[in-house]
């Protein structure tokens, strides 16, 4: 309790506020008293004034006028008799002094009267009588009376306050140091605990206990919101998880797909290599046969087999690596030859629908930090789309250029071809769209969510007959940067 | 070598079946040119004897479009089409317009060999064909108006009495004109002479 008082800044500043309310009240009310006080004392002195006017001055000029020095004396004692006059002084004319009483202090307000005889309607002047009040009495009870009134009310705001205090400790301030500290210890993660006023089973409820009510109500919706939060995030976290996975299947069936539209293309890709190898296989052996063998020339024709072979292996590794189901890994990768990769896929397919494919890779090339067959899937896509755009018609021609600009690498892939009509263009990345009678529909809302994840970009700009131009923007490695 | 030895092109894109291909054609002693395009080709090939090793795949300008390109220019070159294996329907396209063979990747040796022996000997014949072509035509326009009628109907399997009857002549006077007829055409038989108008691509022409 004593710490209590010590600490609580709440119990100063009550006592501050009490006693400075209770010292300004106290004030204000003794300067009242005081004042009607006083009023009354200098009301009682204007009245012996008047007295003395009224009634002494005449018979004492009856006096002085008949020379009677005996009753004058008396006279101005009894001006004495008034209250707080202390002190007469009559001068005559004659230069006749008569004096009365004496003045013990400084405090004093002097009254001039002069003594006139009437007689027969002709006034004459005597003399002047001098009376001098005393007023330090009238100061003196004053100040007595001040000391009293506030010395009583000093004893009384004390033991206001010591009870107010005692009041407020008994019936708010223990509380809430049991509330403060309890409040203190709340961790959101454990489920709360209440808090207890610790008081007697049986009393009246009061507002602490209202509080206390409301504090643990309060607690009990903030875990439960903190409890259904976490859970939300839990769920979030898992249901991206899943999203992300399911992208990954989506991206995966789509290069499946893809590769399924290709078959026949990838049949004839990887039949040329055959081809080849056949026919240098029958000339060597007619090589072989001859009578004089001509062994740089077999050599050579081993020679081209052996890389056809290995041509033939690396469509197969390509397509493999395509179509396999894998997590994405990121390395870093220069844009061209994974553009070269991607066009080799498609030239067969190129070829059949009489469609052009110029690729001019730039000097200066920068390293992109990407998974291979994601890009090449996004890339292939795009190719994909301009060929069958460009396939009812002739001189089919795309154009595809690289610009290196600050860390970004953008890719353009730009066809003469019809364009995009203004309602696919709405729609283009969105998924389950298609404007193709086979297909999934999935193809750019894949390309789209690929580049995204990498970081870049990928728009499309529509110029009616001068067909579209895809543009792919993807972060430069940021080690590539620093040697550039 | 001379005009007369026969010139195999060559126009494929991909370089090694273009280098095989090569090596095969030079085995035998032809002579080749190759181009990696078919625009390449048009520009510079010559209408002389030999054949066409034409892939049907290209990029740009495909085997179909150079076939069409080359009957423009009425070319006699004889074409055989390179074709993988799924392109049986444009093969069949090919062949309908004219080409005389193709070969399906992978092929054997022996087997281009052989086709393009066959092209070679079909273009021979049909350079030769041309040249007495055009000695009939020389021979047909040595005949007066009235041995030309003459001859289409006889050509058409009519008797002299029907003739001399449909032109309002006498027989002998039929007779004297086909003797004259075939004398011009230094025809011995009429079986000759038949042979002589289906070369010169007269007989189904009616007068």
């Amino acid at each position: 309790m004593k710490k209590y008082y010590r600490d609580s800044v709440l119990a100063k500043k009550l006592i501050v506020g009490t006693v400075l309310c209770s010292s300004i009240i106290t004030l204000l009310l003794t300067s009242f008293h005081l004042y009607t006080q006083y009023a009354r004392d200098i009301d009682q002195l204007s009245q012996s004034e008047q007295i003395i006017r009224n009634s002494l001055l005449n018979s004492l000029s009856e006096s002085v006028w008949d020379y009677d020095n005996k009753l004058i004396q008396l006279q101005l004692e009894g001006v004495l008799s008034q209250p707080y006059i202390e002190q007469t002084y009559l001068e005559l004319k004659d230069g006749q002094t008569f004096r009365s009483g004496a003045l013990e202090h400084d405090w004093t307000k002097t009254y001039v009267f002069p003594i006139v005889h009437e007689q027969k309607g002709k006034r004459r002047e005597l003399g002047t009588l001098t009376v001098t009040a005393d007023l330090h009495n009238i100061y003196q009870q004053l100040i007595n009376s001040a000391a009293l009134t506030l010395l009583f009310n000093a004893i009384k705001t004390f033991g206001v306050v010591i009870f107010m205090l005692f009041l407020i400790e008994r019936l708010i301030g223990r509380h809430l140091l049991r509330i403060v500290s309890s409040l203190d210890k709340i961790d959101p993660e454990q489920s709360p605990a209440s808090i207890e006023l610790g008081r007697p089973a049986k009393h009246l409820p009061d507002d602490m206990d209202k509080l206390a009510e409301a504090i643990n109500a309060m607690q009990q919706r903030i875990h439960d919101a903190h409890h259904a939060r976490l859970i939300a995030s839990q769920e979030k976290a898992e249901l991206q998880e899943r999203i992300i996975n399911q992208n990954q299947q989506l991206a995966q069936l789509d290069r499946v797909f893809t590769m399924g539209e290709m078959a026949t293309s990838l049949a004839h890709e990887l039949n040329q290599p055959l081809a080849s190898i056949t026919g240098f296989a029958d000339i060597c052996k007619r090589l072989v046969s001859q009578d004089q063998i001509n062994h740089e020339m077999v050599e050579k024709t081993l020679e081209k087999v052996s890389s056809e072979a290995i041509r033939a292996s690396e469509i197969i590794r390509r397509t493999r690596e395509f179509v396999r189901d894998r997590t994405p890994q990121r390395g870093a990768h220069h844009i061209s030859p994974l553009v070269h990769e991607s066009i080799a896929m498609l030239q067969d397919m190129a070829n059949k629908n009489q469609v052009i494919i110029n690729y001019q890779p730039q000097e200066k090339s920068a390293q992109i930090e990407v998974d291979k067959v994601q890009i090449e899937q996004v890339l292939i896509n795009l190719i994909r789309n301009a060929i069958e755009a460009l396939s009812p018609q002739a001189n089919g021609c795309i154009n595809i250029s690289q610009e290196i600009e600050e860390n970004m690498v953008l890719l353009h892939i730009a066809d003469n071809g019809p364009g995009l009509a203004d309602k696919v263009m709405q729609n283009l990345f969105k998924p389950f769209i298609s404007t193709k009678e086979s297909g999934m529909g999935v193809g750019l809302s894949i390309c789209h969510s690929i580049i995204e994840a990498h970081g870049g970009q990928i728009t499309v700009i529509n110029q009616p007959n001068q067909g579209a131009c895809f543009t792919i923007q993807l972060p430069t490695c940021h080690n590539e940067e620093i040697s550039f | 070598m001379s005009q007369d030895s026969p010139i195999i092109y060559i126009i494929d894109d991909d370089e090694s079946i273009r280098e095989m291909l090569e090596m095969m054609v030079a085995s035998v002693g032809h002579e080749f040119k190759s181009f990696a395009a078919g625009a390449q080709f048009l520009e510079q090939f010559e209408e002389r004897h030999g054949c066409i090793l034409l892939d049907i795949r290209m990029p740009g300008m495909s085997g179909m479009v150079v076939q069409e390109k080359l009957n423009e220019l009425n070319a006699m070159l004889p074409i055989i089409f390179i074709t993988g294996h799924g392109d049986i329907a444009m093969a069949v396209e090919a062949m309908q317009k004219g080409a005389f063979d193709f070969m399906e990747k992978p092929f054997r040796e022996f087997e281009l060999l052989e086709k393009i022996n066959k092209a070679i000997a079909q273009d021979k014949e049909q350079r030769l064909d041309l040249t007495k072509q055009h000695e009939i035509q020389e021979r047909i326009e040595s005949l007066t108006k009235r041995e030309r009628e003459i001859m289409q109907l006889v050509a058409q399997g009519h008797a002299n009495k029907v003739i001399a009857i449909d032109l309002n002549i006498a027989q002998g006077t039929v007779e004297i004109h086909r003797s004259r007829i075939m004398s011009k055409m230094k025809a011995r038989s009429l079986a000759q002479l038949m042979r002589m108008l289906m070369v010169a691509g007269e007989l189904k022409d009616d007068e």
